[in-house]
């Protein structure tokens, strides 16, 4: 494992910013994805295309069921009662939702971040290792390096370096969002999923966010390979001037007739410019959502 | 908007009247705060000089022999070595059954309750532990003294009692290990499930550790009711004060000690107050250990909650 040389102590941005894939093909595929609660459609037959190596934006009013899409993509779904999915989520061949998929296993290629920051009542070195361990990496060293290196990978090794012990909890929001990032991207997975990453955070808390998202597009180290690979990103925002800064491509869901849709997606420039749906033209000039 | 040189009348007549009320319901919280703590150290002061005021422990002997010796005539001479032995004997027994069983009910009722079945059997469990735990004790000692020691034929035993007791203990303890699972927050869950850990270690890793501080609550809840226990035990582990050889042996528990010396024996009660001394201090000092337990490990997991 190559660990990226720091020439100053404070400098957060590690590694390259590299741009994002010019070509595009996708990583995931949904088809006719449909999230019901109790037999009522949350959200209707998404078809979407997550590009490889690019973030993605899902922006839209509330309750057009941008979030219950994003909780399908990894399962998480299925912690909730009365909740089913139908259709399908082609993720590298696969698809996610079929019943026979272990979703243990599918959680570790994909991960997701919440809205609030969960770090475990844990110090911020277990907070690292734990996953870790739960997900068989046996030798104590190994974990302790690949801690040491999501850290980095996050900007919070020379933050938090010196109080590993301590409680994350202890930690600011911004700081706690970056560890659970951390978390996420030591697993390597496949594809993160966020959840309004940054809407319980300040602007400066934000600003390094997203930093660190458009960096990790770039590539992250991780679990699994010494090499770095990009990581592809889906995030659900309301901040529409965030989607602008960091997605290559938007999805923009919307409520019609008490279901939430997906009614346009495309590059985030031509969505916000160029919008096909009136809906979208009035969200996206904040006339309306 | 009002000038800020001349506050309005009406409004300070008004504070001030809230002024006084405060004080006063202050007042009346803290003699009642205060009449709670007067009434532990009146109890515990009248058992202390109880024990003090009734002659030497064990004549001829150091103190500690009070721990080890045998009663004598009838406990009024001796000490409480058997007693305290037996009293062990039954809580472990107690604990034994009481403490895996609860732990699992419990989790059983926190972790589970995504399918509509599922919320129906949790609804009827917690109903059941609610009524379980307003049923008088002595109808617990009944109920063991016909299952245990006569269904199931183990006599007048310590595991009779100590069975019995776990009947006892487990609403209580059971619905205070709820309360301390439900205390972890739902995202803590969510962030491990996320992370591709299973529901097992899930609960391992994150929700257990995490709801430690309330399960020690339970624990002692549980501990202190079994400890308390008098009724129940009468009727199933028995009042024999010899030395048990067996879990078979019946043996008699601290607080059935003292309602023996207490109720029966002329003379008894300086051994009773000695008794109730050994009782009372045993379960603060079960109480202060959990709670600096508790406390300590707060610290270290939660020092911003």
């Amino acid at each position: 494992m190559s660990l990226p040389v720091l020439n100053e102590p404070d400098l957060h941005l590690v590694g390259q910013v590299r741009p994002a894939p010019a070509v595009a093909h996708p990583l995931l595929r949904a088809c006719c994805v449909t999230v019901s609660y109790g037999g009522k459609p949350a959200v209707r037959d998404v078809e979407l295309e997550i590009a490889h190596g690019r973030i993605t934006a899902i922006i839209g009013p509330s309750g057009c069921g941008k979030s219950s899409f994003l909780a399908s993509l990894n399962r998480l779904t299925d912690l909730i009662g009365g909740c089913t999915v139908s259709g399908a989520a082609m993720l590298e061949g696969h698809d996610l939702l079929a019943p026979g998929v272990d979703p243990v296993a599918l959680r570790r290629r994909v991960g997701m971040i919440f809205q609030k920051p969960n770090p475990f009542a844990m110090s911020i070195r277990k907070n690292l290792e734990m996953p870790l361990k739960a997900n068989g990496v046996r030798g104590a060293a190994d974990r302790r390096d690949l801690a040491e290196q999501a850290l980095r990978d996050v900007g919070l090794w020379d933050e938090v370096s010196g109080r590993l012990n301590q409680s994350a909890l202890r930690l600011s929001g911004g700081q706690q969002q970056r560890l659970c990032i951390a978390r996420a991207v030591v697993l390597r997975p496949r594809l993160l999923l966020l959840d309004e990453p940054c809407s319980a955070l300040d602007p400066m808390a934000t600003q390094r966010i997203e930093e660190l998202l458009t960096e990790l597009r770039g590539g992250c180290c991780g679990l699994d390979s010494d090499e770095e690979s990009p990581l592809t990103q889906v995030v659900v925002t309301h901040n529409l001037a965030q989607a602008k800064r960091i997605a290559d491509d938007t999805a923009v869901f919307w409520v019609r007739e008490g279901c939430g849709v997906m009614i346009e997606s495309g590059p985030t420039e031509s969505v916000f410019t160029h919008p096909q749906e009136e809906e979208t033209r009035r969200y996206v000039s904040g006339l309306q959502g | 908007m009002a000038d800020l040189g001349t506050p309005a009348p009406p409004q300070t007549d008004q504070a001030a009247v809230s002024h006084w009320g405060d004080r006063f319901a202050a007042g009346v919280m803290w003699s009642v705060a205060l009449g709670v703590v007067a009434l532990l150290l009146w109890i515990v002061g009248d058992v202390l000089m109880g024990a003090v005021g009734g002659g030497p422990w064990a004549p001829g002997e150091g103190w500690w022999a009070y721990f080890t010796a045998e009663p004598r005539s009838l406990g009024v001479r001796g000490g409480i070595g058997s007693v305290l032995a037996s009293t062990g004997l039954i809580l472990t027994v107690c604990l034994g059954v009481a403490l895996p069983l609860g732990l699992g009910t419990a989790v059983l009722l926190t972790e589970t309750g995504a399918t509509r079945g599922d919320a129906r059997l949790a609804r009827a469990v917690r109903r059941s532990l609610d009524v379980l735990a307003g049923v008088p004790s002595i109808v617990f000692g009944l109920f063991g003294s016909v299952l245990f020691c006569e269904v199931m034929g183990m006599g007048f035993s310590i595991k009779a009692g100590g069975l019995t007791l776990a009947c006892m203990v487990l609403p209580i303890f059971i619905r205070a290990a709820e309360d301390g699972l439900r205390s972890v927050p739902e995202a803590w869950r969510q962030g491990a499930t996320a992370l591709g850990l299973s529901r097992a270690a899930t609960l391992r890793r994150v929700v257990l550790p995490a709801a430690f501080p309330g399960l020690a609550v339970a624990f002692v809840l549980g501990v202190g009711r079994a400890l308390a226990e008098t009724a129940a035990l009468l009727f199933t582990a028995g009042t024999v004060t010899r030395m048990p050889g067996s879990l078979d042996d019946s043996g008699r528990a601290l607080s059935v000690h003292i309602y023996e010396l207490a109720m029966f024996v002329n003379g008894g009660e300086a051994a009773a107050y000695r008794a109730a001394t050994v009782l009372v201090l045993l379960l603060l000092g079960i109480n202060l250990a959990a709670a600096a337990v508790a406390r300590r490990y707060v610290l270290h997991v939660r020092p911003s909650a």
